[in-house]
C-alpha cells in the first residue's frame, strides 16, 4: 500500500507546509495586544468628562449599511433597502439637535468579531485574527465593555453570540441573551430574541440595567443569503424600523441611543474585505428630550470631515467607527479604553461658540492616546514604531504647545491613527525571505526529480535513495537549525526557534535532493521550447492587479493555449481515426471550457465589466432559472455520459457497471434536489409554511447522498476496483484455452475514474445549483482532454515508429501489450490543462480570490444549525473542493488507457508520480508568483484586497492539491495497482501472451 | 524532413542538363530553380507591408471614413491624440476599414505570390533564353491562368470559412458571447484575409478528394500549417505571415485584461493591431529567411563549382559550404 515514491510525495507537502507557514508569519500581520487597563480615578479632571448620559442604548444591526438609513440614498434607489429604515432620517429632519447621522467607515477587515473589537476598543484588529471567526476569542484588550464593568454598571446584552467570546464575563448573567451567530439560514430568530428581551427591559420602571447592547444579524443574514435586492430585506428593515420607533418611544431622558452597523455589505451582501461598501456602515445617536449637538455651535471645517457615498447626490457627515469609542466614554463619564486610537466626535462636546468642553475632551483623548503609544514603545514589539516614532513625537509637541489645541491635538490623534493603521502593515521581512527561499528551493528540488524520473529507467532503487536522503538531511537540518538559532536569536527579530528548525530541515533536504537530482546535461536551445508557456504567464500575472483580479477570464485563455499544440499534432495525425478523435474531443474540451467561463460572481474590481450569471442576479443568491430547468437532468445523465467514455475502452465493466447506472445518478440527482429544496425554501416559492418539511427532506437526501458515496461507492471501490470482464471460450480441439480480457486497455484508468468519481461526488453535494453544471461540464472537458492525450501519444509513438529504421517491429511491440506511454512518455503539457481546469472550476463554481465570496450556505446542508467539525468541512469542501477534485484527477493522465501489463505497471507508476509532482510544482509556481508579488508589492494600494487574499487562495490551493496528490496516489493508484496484480501478476506468461484487446 | 535537402537534389538535376556556358558568362545572377526573383520579391514585400501598415494606421482615418463621423469630431481634427481618438471612437469603423484594406491588398500580393509559384514550378530562371522552354512556359502559364478565376472563387470562399472558423475560435479563447460579435467576426475575418487567403490562392483550397492532386495539396497545408515546416521561398512567404498574424493576434488579447481603461483597449483593436503586426513582422522575416538562404545556396553552389573546377586539377580537396 505504502508505494514507492508515497515518501517522496509526503516530503514535498512537508516543506510545502514549511514554506506556507515561515512566508505566513512574516506576512500576515498580527498586533500586539496591550493588557495594560486605563484605571484612572473618574474625579479626576484628566481622567474623563462628567457624564452626560446615564444610560446608553446600543443596538447593532449586523451589516447596516451606510445607505439604508441614509437621508440621501444613492440614484437610482432601490425599492427593498433606501428609505425603508427611514426613522433616523426622518427624526433627524425633525429634530436636528437631537439626532444625527453619520457615515461611519469601518476598518477593514469587515467581519463582524474584527469589528466587534474595533468598536468596543477604539483600535484596530489585524487581518490575521480574521480566522478566528470561526471560533471567535475573548479580548485581552482594555474596553468600553470592561470601562463599564469595573465601573459596576449593568450591562444587558441579547443577540448576536460572537460578543459572548470576546467578553464571557462582562455581562449581568440574568440579562444575558445570546443567538447563535453563524446560522445565516436562520433570517428572524436573532432579531425576534433580541426584540423579546429589548423592549422589556426598556420598559422597567426602575432601570435594573445601564448600557443594553443589542446586536441584530437579520439584515445581515438577508444579505448573505439572498443579498439586499430582495423582498426580503425589505421586510427586515421595516421590521427594524418598527423596533427603532418602539424603542424611542420608551426611551428616558438620561438614555442615549446608538444604532450602528458594524460593517457595511458589498452588492451581493457580503463583506469581509475592504471594499468600499463593505467600509460603509451608518450610524445614528438620538436623544430624546436632551440636546445632543448644539445647532448654534460653531465648529471649524476641518474638524469635520465629508464622504460622499458612491452614487449620492451630495457628501455626508463622515467618521472613523472606532471615533465611537472616545466619544461614548466620555459622554458616560467613563476613563477612555487604554488602547483606543480614535477621536472624540466634536459635534457632541461643543457647545455655541465656546470650545472649551471639547477641549477638554479631545486633550484627555490626546493624553490616552499618547500613554498607549508609549506603552506600546516600552514593550516587545515596541520597534514596530521605530519609522514613525519622531514624527509622533512631534506631532505630539505641537499638540501640547499649538496656539489652537482643537486642531493640533485632532492632529496628533489623527497621526496616531494613520502611523498606527501603517504600522500594523509592517511585514516582517526575515520570515518572508525564509518562506520565499523554502518554497523556491522545494519547487527546484520537485522539479529535479520530476525530470530525473522521466529519464532514469531503474529509478525504483533511485527513488528510494532520494526518499531515504530526504530523511537524513531534514535530520541534520534541524540539528544544524538549532545551532544556527542561539547565536543569531538576539539578532534577528521575531523568528522563533521552531522556524530555524523548520527552515533548516526543509532546506537542507531540499538542496540534497537538488544537488543528487538535478539534471547534469547542459542547458540546450531544445529546451527552451520545452519551457511551459501558460504555467510561465499564470504565474508573472500575479503582478499585476489586472490580471490577479481578472484571473476568472486570463484562465480559459491559458486554457485553450494549452490545449493548440495537441490540436496542431491532431492535423499531423497518420491515420483519420487518430485526427478525428483529437480534433473533436479537443473542440468538445475546448467548448466544455468556454461554457464553464460564462458562470461566474463577479468580483468588486470587475464592475462594470461583469455580470453575474452563477446567481440569478448581482445582488440576489438565487440560482440562475435555466440552471434551475437543466440541473437535474445533467445530474442524472452524467453518470451515463461517464459510461460513453469507458465504452471507448471497453472498460464499462465490473465495477463501473454496478456503480455507474444506479448508484451515481442517485447520489448525484438528489444532490441537486438538496439545493433546489434550499432554493425553494429560501425563496419561499410554497409559501413559509413548508420551510420546516422542506428542511428535513434535504438534510434527509444530503445525507443520504454523502452516506451512499463513502459507504457504498468507497467501500464496493475497495473491496472489487477493477473495471474488467474476464470471458473464457471453450477450447477447440488442439488449441490452448483462450482468455479474453474485456478492459484491459483500461484496466488502470477506469478503476481509478471510479475512485475519482467518488470525491467528484462529495464536492458535488456541497456545491450550489450552477456549479453542479459546471462541475458536470469539467467532467466531460477532463475526459475529452484524456481521450486527446491518448491519441496524441498514439500519433507521437507512430511517428517515432515511422521515423525509427524497423517501423513493423516498433508496430507489433506498441500495439500488443506495451502502452504508447512508455514510448512518448508523460510530458508536462499535459498536466498544464488539469491544473488550470481546476482553477476553471473553482471560478466557475462561484468562486473568486476574495473572502466574501465563500459561500457559508454549504455549512448548513447537512445540519440546520452550526455544528463542528461538520459545517467548517463542508465549507471547505466547497471552495476548495474543486481544485482538489481535478489534482485528484491528475493521475488519470497516465493511467488512462494504459494497460496493466508488464506486471508491475513500473512505467505506469512512474508517470502516475511524475503527473502528481507535476501538478504540485504548478501549484507551487503559482503559490511563488502570490507569495512574490504580494511581498514585492506589500505597499500597493490594494495588497489587502488583491494581493494578499490571492497568496492566501495560493496557499490554500497548494495545500488541497498536495493532499489530492496524496491520496491519489497512495489510496487510490496504491489500491489499484495491488488489485491489478492480484488479476494479472499471477497469469502465465502475462508479459507476452494476455489477449489484449484494445479497441483502437 | 530538412528543407534544405529538396532544391539542392534538383539544382543537380538542372546542373546535369547543362548550361556551361550561362554560368561561366553570369554566375552571379544564376538562380536555382527554385525560381527567386529576389529584388521583386524585397520591393513588393516592402510595398505590401508599408500598404498593410498604412491600412491599419490611415485608412480608418481618410477622408472617405470621416464622411461617417460626427461634425463634433471632425472639428477636433488636429489635436495631439486625434489619431489615437479617430481610430478607437468606433472600433467597428476602425475593423471595417482595415479589413476593407487589407483584402484589395491580400489579392494583389496573392495574386503576385500565386505568380511566383507557377514560375517556380515551371522552373523560370531569369536568364532563359530556350524559345521551346518559353513556350513551354506560357502555355502552362496560360492554363494556369484560366483556372485564375476558379481559384480565386475558392481562395474567396476559403477566407470566408475560416473567418468563421477563427471567429469561433475567438470566442472560444474568451470574446464575448451575446455582445460584440459583429466586432468578433471582423477580427476573424482579418486574421482569415492575412493568413489563409493568400495560401488559398496560391496553393488551391485543400480538399478531401482522394485523387492526387488533392492528396498533395492536403499533405502540403498539413505541412505548412500543423508541422510548420516549409520547404521553398512561396512556403515561407505564405507561412511566417500567417504565424505571425495568428500570434500577434494572440499577444494582442493581453492588454485588454489592464485596467488602464483606455480607449484603445476597446475590444477588437489591440488583437486586430497585433495580428496586423504580426503581419508584418512575419512577412519581414521571411523575407530576411529567404534572402539569407538564398545568398547561402549561391554561396555553396560557388563552392562546389570551384571545387569541381578544382576536381578537374589533380588535387582531390572538397570544400565544404558555409
Amino acid at each position: 500500500m505504502w508505494s514507492r515514491g508515497a515518501q517522496f510525495i509526503c516530503w514535498v507537502f512537508a516543506v510545502h507546509l514549511i514554506g506556507i507557514w515561515l512566508f505566513t508569519r512574516g506576512f500576515l500581520l498580527t498586533r500586539l495586544a496591550l493588557s495594560e487597563v486605563n484605571s484612572c480615578d473618574v474625579s479626576d479632571p484628566n481622567c474623563t468628562l462628567s457624564p452626560s448620559y446615564k444610560r446608553m442604548v446600543f443596538l447593532i444591526i449586523d451589516a447596516l449599511r451606510f445607505d439604508f438609513i441614509s437621508p440621501d440614498p444613492p440614484l437610482p434607489s432601490s425599492p427593498y433597502y433606501h428609505n425603508v429604515l427611514s426613522l433616523p432620517a426622518e427624526l433627524t429632519k425633525a429634530q436636528p439637535d437631537r439626532s444625527i447621522i453619520y457615515y461611519a467607515f469601518p476598518d477593514p477587515p469587515t467581519t463582524t468579531l474584527q469589528r466587534i473589537k474595533g468598536i468596543t476598543t477604539g483600535s484596530l484588529p489585524t487581518f490575521v485574527d480574521m480566522g478566528s471567526n470561526f471560533g471567535g476569542s475573548s479580548i485581552l484588550e482594555d474596553s468600553l465593555i470592561r470601562q463599564l464593568y469595573e465601573a459596576g454598571k449593568q450591562i444587558a446584552f441579547m443577540g448576536d453570540d460572537t460578543w459572548m467570546s470576546v467578553f464571557p464575563t462582562s455581562f449581568a448573567p440574568n440579562m444575558t441573551f445570546p443567538y447563535d451567530s453563524f446560522n445565516v439560514e436562520d433570517l428572524h430568530s436573532v432579531d425576534e430574541g433580541v426584540i423579546r428581551h429589548l423592549l422589556p427591559l426598556l420598559r422597567e420602571h426602575t432601570k435594573s440595567w445601564d448600557f443594553i447592547i443589542g446586536h441584530f444579524l437579520g439584515v445581515d443574514h438577508v444579505g448573505h443569503r439572498l443579498g439586499p435586492d430582495h423582498p426580503t430585506m425589505q421586510a427586515k428593515l421595516q421590521q427594524m424600523d418598527n423596533v427603532l420607533r418602539e424603542t424611542v418611544e420608551l426611551l428616558d431622558d438620561d438614555t442615549l441611543l446608538v444604532l450602528l452597523g458594524d460593517h457595511g455589505m458589498d452588492r451581493k451582501g457580503d463583506h469581509g474585505g475592504d471594499g468600499e461598501l463593505e467600509t460603509s456602515a451608518g450610524l445614528w445617536l438620538y436623544s430624546k428630550t436632551r440636546p445632543l449637538v448644539d445647532p448654534q455651535a460653531d465648529i471649524p471645517a476641518h474638524l469635520l470631515t465629508n464622504r460622499t457615498y458612491p452614487g449620492a447626490s451630495t457628501a455626508h457627515r463622515s467618521v472613523q467607527q472606532i471615533d465611537l469609542v472616545p466619544s461614548l466614554s466620555l459622554l458616560l463619564g467613563l476613563p477612555i479604553p487604554f488602547n483606543n486610537l480614535g477621536t472624540v466626535i466634536p459635534e457632541l462636546f461643543w457647545t455655541g461658540k465656546q470650545a472649551t468642553s471639547f477641549e477638554h475632551a479631545l486633550r484627555t483623548n490626546a493624553a490616552q492616546v499618547k500613554r498607549y503609544l508609549d506603552a506600546y514603545r516600552l514593550s516587545p514589539a515596541g520597534s514596530e514604531l521605530d519609522s514613525a516614532w519622531k514624527d509622533i513625537q512631534s506631532a505630539w509637541q505641537g499638540a501640547m504647545e499649538g496656539q489652537v489645541p482643537a486642531l493640533t491635538m485632532n492632529m496628533f490623534t489623527r497621526y496616531a491613527l494613520e502611523a498606527c493603521r501603517m504600522l500594523w502593515a509592517q511585514f516582517n521581512i526575515t520570515l518572508i525571505g525564509l518562506g520565499l527561499t523554502t518554497l523556491l528551493s522545494s519547487s527546484l528540488a520537485t522539479f529535479a526529480v520530476y525530470d530525473s524520473l522521466g529519464r532514469i529507467v531503474q529509478w525504483e532503487p533511485w527513488l528510494d535513495r532520494i526518499a531515504s536522503m530526504t530523511l537524513r538531511w531534514s535530520g541534520i537540518g534541524t540539528v544544524s537549525g538549532l545551532v544556527v538559532a542561539f547565536p543569531l536569536r538576539p539578532y534577528v527579530k521575531d523568528v522563533a526557534i521552531f522556524d530555524y528548525v523548520a527552515f533548516g530541515a526543509a532546506i537542507a533536504s531540499s538542496f540534497a535532493v537538488i544537488k543528487q537530482a538535478l539534471p547534469a546535461r547542459r542547458l540546450e536551445i531544445g529546451s527552451i521550447s520545452s519551457i511551459p508557456l501558460p504555467l510561465v504567464l499564470h504565474t508573472l500575472s500575479f503582478m499585476s492587479n489586472s490580471y490577479t483580479f481578472w484571473e476568472d477570464h486570463v484562465i480559459p485563455y491559458l486554457l485553450l493555449t494549452s490545449i493548440a499544440p495537441f490540436v496542431l499534432t491532431g492535423f499531423t495525425a497518420p491515420t483519420p481515426r487518430l485526427r478525428t478523435r483529437i480534433l473533436f474531443f479537443s473542440s468538445l474540451f475546448a467548448v466544455c471550457v468556454r461554457l464553464i467561463a460564462i458562470s461566474t460572481v463577479c468580483r468588486e474590481e470587475q464592475q462594470p465589466y461583469c455580470h453575474v450569471t452563477f446567481f440569478s442576479g448581482s445582488t440576489i443568491t438565487t440560482p440562475p432559472g435555466l440552471i434551475l430547468a437543466i440541473v437535474v437532468p445533467i445530474a442524472f445523465g452524467l453518470p451515463s455520459a461517464i459510461r460513453q467514455y469507458l465504452k471507448i475502452s471497453k472498460s464499462d465493466q465490473g465495477l463501473a457497471n454496478i456503480l455507474l447506472p444506479t448508484i451515481f445518478p442517485s447520489v448525484l440527482t438528489s444532490s441537486s434536489f438538496v439545493w433546489i429544496l434550499e432554493w425553494m425554501e429560501s425563496s419561499e416559492v410554497l409559501g413559509p409554511s413548508c420551510s420546516g418539511a422542506l428542511r428535513l427532506t434535504r438534510t434527509t437526501l444530503a445525507w443520504l447522498s454523502i452516506g451512499t458515496i463513502l459507504v457504498v461507492a468507497l467501500t464496493l471501490w475497495w473491496l472489487i476496483p477493477l473495471c474488467i470482464k474476464v470471458e473464457t471460450s471453450e477450447p477447440a480441439a488442439n488449441e490452448r484455452r483462450e482468455v479474453t480480457i474485456i478492459g484491459f486497455a483500461n484496466a488502470l484508468g477506469s478503476p481509478y475514474l471510479i475512485f475519482w468519481l467518488i470525491f467528484f461526488s462529495l464536492v458535488f453535494t456541497t456545491t450550489q445549483l450552477a456549479g453542479q453544471v459546471i462541475l458536470a461540464l469539467a467532467t466531460v472537458a477532463l475526459l475529452s482532454f484524456l481521450e486527446v492525450v491518448d491519441s496524441v501519444r498514439d500519433v507521437r509513438a507512430l511517428n517515432l515508429a515511422f521515423s525509427s529504421s524497423k517501423p513493423s517491429e516498433f508496430l507489433a511491440q506498441s500495439q500488443e501489450t506495451r502502452s504508447t506511454l512508455s514510448t512518448v512518455g508523460l510530458r508536462f503539457s499535459e498536466v498544464t490543462p488539469i491544473a488550470l481546469l481546476a482553477l476553471q472550476v473553482f471560478f466557475g463554481t462561484g468562486h473568486q480570490a476574495v473572502i466574501s465570496t465563500i459561500q457559508w450556505k454549504s455549512a448548513f446542508i447537512l445540519t440546520s444549525s452550526l455544528t463542528y467539525p461538520l459545517s467548517p468541512l463542508l465549507v471547505i469542501l466547497n471552495s476548495l473542493g474543486p481544485v482538489f477534485v481535478f489534482a485528484l484527477a491528475v493521475p488519470l493522465i497516465a493511467t488512462w488507457n494504459t494497460p496493466p501489463l508488464p506486471y508491475p505497471p513500473s512505467t505506469a507508476q512512474n508517470a502516475t508520480l511524475r503527473a502528481c509532482l507535476g501538478i504540485s510544482l504548478y501549484f507551487t509556481s503559482l503559490l511563488l508568483g502570490s507569495a512574490i508579488s504580494s511581498a514585492w508589492l506589500r505597499r500597493h494600494l490594494m495588497v489587502w484586497k488583491v494581493f494578499a487574499p490571492r497568496f492566501m487562495l495560493a496557499a490554500l490551493c497548494l495545500v488541497a492539491v498536495d493532499v489530492a496528490v496524496i491520496v491519489g496516489y497512495v489510496i487510490g493508484f496504491g489500491r489499484i495497482s495491488v488489485a491489478v496484480g492480484r488479476v494479472f501478476g499471477s497469469m502465465p506468461g502475462a508479459n507476452d501472451a494476455a489477449k489484449a484487446r484494445k479497441s483502437q | 524532413m530538412s528543407p534544405t535537402t529538396q532544391p539542392q537534389r534538383s539544382r543537380k538535376s538542372q546542373k546535369q542538363s547543362g548550361k556551361e556556358r550561362e554560368e561561366s558568362e553570369r554566375p552571379a545572377v544564376q538562380l536555382p530553380t527554385a525560381f527567386f526573383p529576389f529584388a521583386r520579391y524585397t520591393s513588393v514585400v516592402g510595398v505590401h507591408t508599408s500598404l498593410i501598415a498604412f491600412t491599419a494606421l490611415f485608412l480608418p482615418r481618410t477622408s472617405l471614413s470621416s464622411l461617417f463621423r460626427s461634425s463634433a469630431a471632425n472639428g477636433q481634427l488636429g489635436k495631439p491624440d486625434d489619431v489615437l481618438l479617430t481610430l478607437t471612437e468606433n472600433p467597428l469603423r476602425t475593423l471595417a476599414w482595415i479589413c476593407a484594406g487589407s483584402c484589395v491588398l491580400q489579392v494583389w500580393w496573392a495574386s503576385w505570390l500565386r505568380n511566383w509559384a507557377l514560375d517556380a514550378r515551371a522552373g523560370v530562371t531569369e536568364g532563359a533564353d530556350d524559345t521551346t522552354r518559353r513556350t513551354e512556359q506560357k502555355l502552362l502559364r496560360e492554363e494556369w491562368n484560366s483556372g485564375r478565376f476558379a481559384a480565386f472563387r475558392m481562395a474567396c470562399l476559403a477566407a470566408v470559412v475560416t473567418s468563421v472558423v477563427f471567429s469561433i475560435v475567438i470566442i472560444l479563447y474568451g470574446a464575448p458571447l451575446n455582445s460584440h460579435l459583429l466586432r468578433t467576426y471582423l477580427l476573424g475575418l482579418l486574421v482569415a484575409l492575412l493568413s489563409v487567403f493568400s495560401a488559398a490562392y496560391t496553393l488551391g483550397v485543400p480538399s478531401l478528394g482522394s485523387d492526387t492532386e488533392s492528396l498533395v495539396r492536403r499533405l502540403t497545408w498539413i505541412r505548412l500549417f500543423a508541422e510548420l515546416s516549409p520547404r521553398t521561398p512561396v512556403e515561407r512567404a505564405i507561412l511566417y505571415p500567417a504565424i505571425g498574424t495568428v500570434l500577434g493576434c494572440w499577444v494582442g488579447a493581453i492588454p485588454i485584461g489592464l485596467d488602464w481603461e483606455r480607449p484603445w483597449q476597446a475590444w477588437p483593436l489591440t488583437p486586430a493591431y497585433g495580428a496586423v503586426s504580426g503581419y508584418i513582422v512575419g512577412s519581414l522575416w521571411a523575407l530576411a529567411i529567404n534572402g539569407v538562404r538564398q545568398l547561402y545556396e549561391i554561396q555553396l553552389r560557388e563552392n562546389r563549382e570551384a571545387a569541381s573546377a578544382k576536381r578537374s586539377e589533380p588535387q582531390h580537396t572538397k570544400k565544404k559550404g558555409t
